[in-house]
């Protein structure tokens, strides 16, 4: 096989060039990276939301009221709908919390114990709320670990007070850091019923429904339907299943990973074109190796392939430090973004696949122009 | 084993015509020692070119072994170049990056010869141009009269029938000149066809059969 030669060949004339193949692998270096980093977040997206939906994501139906005028009583209607396994009903309240002397945002989400199961969450330390919570519209809450080191600074926080609007809170659990789409505040949950006594709401908006194994999911949001239609006469609500969240959630990235892609296709187009360029410079240069080479027998095809493959080494050389670039920005951007960090094998696969296509791309052009020059005219080249 | 019939090559140069070889009948037996001769321009590096498969003639017939070239594609002529010639030119013509013995194994890389094979038998050939010392060295840290020694391995080193010499010692001192000559004076002892291009007069007496060219023609 001629390939190793050639590889290892194309490398000497690379390290003999360090500085000008540093400046025509930046292009493919930047477009590598920025792609890495693009197909790593896409990865890390979907892992969060397989995350977030859990075990049960093929199970779930999100309900959301605009009617005021939903609460236990309706609540327990719901749950009795053939199909329904659990109802779980969460209220969201903003309020603004003070972290030292800043004023900080901090939603709230009054819940049930459900609600655990339901939104997938892990308890750190501690407990979630429990029925006698609920029952006793206890003043306990359990906060998210992130916001538990803002505040006690590693120590533990259960049995700690948090004061919220001048009420005490109990700390009785804490999670681990979710910060599903609300990644830009900080969390706390507390029984749903304590919730409406302290904020005055009398009323439930929104709704977890599980729906038992073995049913189907479209026939239970179609019962479900039908009992709000029935009792208040018009459509005033609406209904969404584990499907229809992930594609609203895929929606809202995708114009970033598109921006991405497209930026890493210019950075590759214009590393192409600048490592075109250099083979170009590169075939002139060695006019007369070309010429030798001929005359001691290289064929045309022999030519072609050795520009190639040097062409694609020296693309290669970009992408894989891009590669390197591109995984490390990934593990440093996805904490930033409260994604997981995932580095998958189709990223890496994408930082090698992608250079070497660009590579041999922009390299047919000079190697079809080294392989058709005349021998002779070739050798008398100065 | 070589024969050329009315063998012509024009170049385009603008609007003009350069007749650089006009008609050239020739016939080369095995185991000659031809030299080409002729002021410059007169068309021997062309003649010597066409001889060596490097080149094609505008019209005629050129029989190699038998094998028209005229009707030869260029791959067949890159294995002919391969296999049966061997090329050693006024410039050396080595590849600056390479050793010597990696200049050496050029010829065998592109015939298909193994790592081991290659090593071997370039080590032979530097061994017989009486290198086998300098086979790590670069070509920029050897002489003259080496680096046209390796340029002669390189050429010797796939057996080939012929070897096609352009003005090899034009860039040597006399001395040096000398030893290439006696390396190729006793390359053809053992069998291989020289083909010499020369406007020396006294490197005449190391061939058999001399040609002189004026204007592409054969005139003595």
């Amino acid at each position: 096989m001629k390939f190793p030669e050639y590889t290892r060949n194309a490398l000497d004339v690379i390290s003999a060039n360090k500085f000008r193949a540093f400046l025509t692998t930046l292009g493919i270096l930047i477009g590598t990276a920025n792609l890495i980093m693009v197909v790593s977040l896409i990865d890390s997206t979907e892992k969060q939301i397989k995350d977030r939906f859990g075990r049960f994501g093929t199970r779930l139906i999100y309900l959301g009221i605009h009617k005021e005028v939903f609460g236990e009583d309706e609540l327990s209607m719901i749950k009795k709908i053939e199909g329904v396994s659990c109802v779980c009903p969460s209220i969201w309240y903003l309020t603004i919390f003070k972290v030292g002397r800043k004023d900080k945002h901090i939603e709230i989400i009054g819940s049930s114990p459900e609600t655990m199961y339901v939104e997938n969450i892990e308890i750190e330390k501690g407990r979630f709320i429990i029925d006698s919570d609920v029952y006793n519209k206890r003043r306990v809450c359990i906060i998210e670990r992130k916001l538990a080191n803002k505040l006690f600074k590693g120590l533990s926080p259960i049995g700690e007070e948090m004061k919220i609007e001048n009420i005490h809170f109990q700390i009785v659990g804490v999670t681990e850091s979710k910060g599903f789409m609300k990644w830009w505040e900080d969390i706390l949950y507390i029984p749903y019923t304590t919730l409406m006594e302290f904020s005055g709401q009398s009323y439930i908006n929104h709704c977890g429904i599980l729906v038992e194994e073995d049913e189907d999911l479209e026939a239970c949001v179609q019962r479900i339907k039908r009992w709000f239609i029935k009792k208040y006469k018009e459509e005033d609500f609406h209904i969404e299943t584990w499907e229809e969240m992930i594609r609203e959630v895929k929606e809202g990235t995708n114009i970033i990973n598109l921006i991405g892609l497209i930026i890493s296709g210019l950075s590759l187009l214009i590393g192409g074109i600048g490592i075109m360029n250099v083979m170009l410079v590169s075939v002139r240069e060695r006019t007369r190796e070309i010429g030798i080479r001929k005359a001691v027998g290289a064929t045309n095809r022999d030519i072609v392939i050795q520009f190639l493959i040097e062409s694609i080494t020296l693309s290669l050389v970009g992408g894989i430090v891009g590669t390197i670039i591109g995984i490390i920005g990934a593990l440093i951007f996805s904490p930033l973004l409260d994604l997981p960090r995932s580095i998958s094998i189709s990223a890496i696969f994408v930082g090698f696949l992608v250079p070497s296509l660009v590579g041999l791309f922009f390299g047919v052009w000079p190697a079809r122009q080294a392989s058709r020059l005349d021998p002779i005219c070739a050798l008398r080249y100065e | 084993m070589i024969v050329l019939e009315n063998v012509s090559k024009y170049y385009k140069m603008g609007e003009g015509l350069i007749r650089a070889l006009d008609g050239i009948s020739l016939r080369i037996n095995e185991g000659n020692f031809l030299a080409i001769m002729g002021p410059s321009g007169s068309g021997k590096s062309t003649l010597m070119n066409i001889i060596g498969c490097l080149d094609r003639p505008t019209s005629g017939v050129y029989l190699f072994e038998g094998e028209d070239i005229t009707k030869k594609k260029e791959r067949e002529l890159a294995f002919l170049r391969n296999k049966k010639v061997g090329f050693v030119f006024q410039t050396f013509n080595l590849l600056p990056r390479f050793s010597c013995l990696k200049n050496v194994e050029l010829p065998l890389f592109y015939a298909g010869y193994s790592k081991d094979e290659m090593r071997k038998k370039a080590y032979k050939a530097l061994e017989a141009v009486y290198l086998s010392h300098r086979i790590d060295h670069k070509p920029s840290e050897l002489s003259g009269g080496e680096m046209q020694r390796v340029a002669i391995a390189r050429a010797l080193v796939n057996d080939p029938k012929i070897i096609c010499a352009d003005e090899p010692t034009g860039n040597l001192d006399t001395k040096t000149g000398e030893e290439i000559m006696n390396i190729f004076y006793s390359l053809n002892n053992n069998g291989v066809t020289i083909i010499l291009v020369t406007h020396e007069k006294k490197l005449i007496s190391f061939a058999k059969r001399r040609i002189f060219l004026v204007d592409g023609r054969i005139v003595d």
